[in-house]
């Protein structure tokens, strides 16, 4: 890996930070939402939530796997992608969560 | 062949401009592509270059066709896929309490929706020296992991 590379790595590791700050939001509001509308603990699906915040760190680190050895035009698109998965996987998680929320509603 | 401008000096040296061997230390080098013209005109030549134009697909083989057909017929799934986050992305009721991370929620949703796109194009440029397994492989995984889960709990729902 070059400069370049590490670069690009850190720059979009940013928009990685966000989704873990996100899926960490989550982690922590939503256990208290469900506290206020006095849904047993029980209730809170945790592993969806814990999974959000580790998917895209999971992700993000799967694709310098796969591209590091790579020209920095592909490692950049597979970095890029993987950050595109990773933000499908938060909103099959939010589905999901949603969809929880309906049936315990 | 051009003389070199005399001097005195000529019948101290062994160079001899009349000797096909002569190269002229002045003159510039003598380009590829010119080389390559003065063999064409060599049947045995013109035979060698044909023989290395045949073996050059060896080493960077095109993609064969079946390889294509199923690469085409993964298209249309992935793009079936985009359409369908594009339409479950509709579904989830999301919406940011600040502008700052409403516009981070957007900004999510539209990685979610190109992200069939990337993987489909991201999985063809890193296969494209033929390896047709990998790009298979690699084209199914994404069928499955990029699923449109808001749009299919959408649609069971």
């Amino acid at each position: 890996m070059t400069r370049l590379h590490y670069g690009v790595a850190a720059l979009l590791s940013i928009v990685v930070g966000w989704f873990v700050f996100d899926g960490v939001s989550s982690l922590v509001g939503l256990p208290a939402f469900y506290a206020q509308l006095g849904v047993p603990a029980d209730e809170v699906p945790w592993v969806a939530l814990w999974i959000g915040v580790i998917q895209p760190v999971v992700f993000f680190l799967a694709g310098i796997a796969i591209g590091h050895r790579r020209p920095l035009a592909q490692f950049t698109l597979v970095l890029i992608t993987a950050l595109a998965v990773s933000a499908a996987a938060r909103l099959t998680i939010i589905a999901v969560a949603t969809g929880s929320i309906t049936l315990v509603g | 062949m051009a003389r070199p401008v005399p001097d005195d000096d000529a019948a101290l040296r062994w160079d001899d401009v009349d000797d096909p061997s002569y190269l002229d230390p002045g003159a510039a080098e003598p380009e590829p592509e010119t080389v390559g013209q003065a063999g064409d005109a060599d049947p045995a030549f013109a035979a060698a270059t044909t023989d290395a134009a045949a073996d050059a697909p060896a080493g960077a083989p095109l993609p064969a066709p079946g390889l294509r057909l199923l690469t085409a017929l993964f298209a249309l799934v992935y793009v079936l896929w985009s359409v369908g986050w594009i339409i479950g992305v509709g579904l989830l009721p999301i919406s940011g309490p600040t502008l700052l991370i409403e516009v981070l929620y957007q900004f999510s949703e539209f990685l979610a929706i190109i992200a069939s796109a990337l993987w489909f194009a991201t999985t063809v440029s890193l296969t494209r020296d033929g390896r047709a397994p990998h790009r298979i492989g690699w084209l199914a995984l994404g069928t499955l992991v990029l699923l449109p889960w808001p749009f299919v709990l959408g649609v069971v729902a």
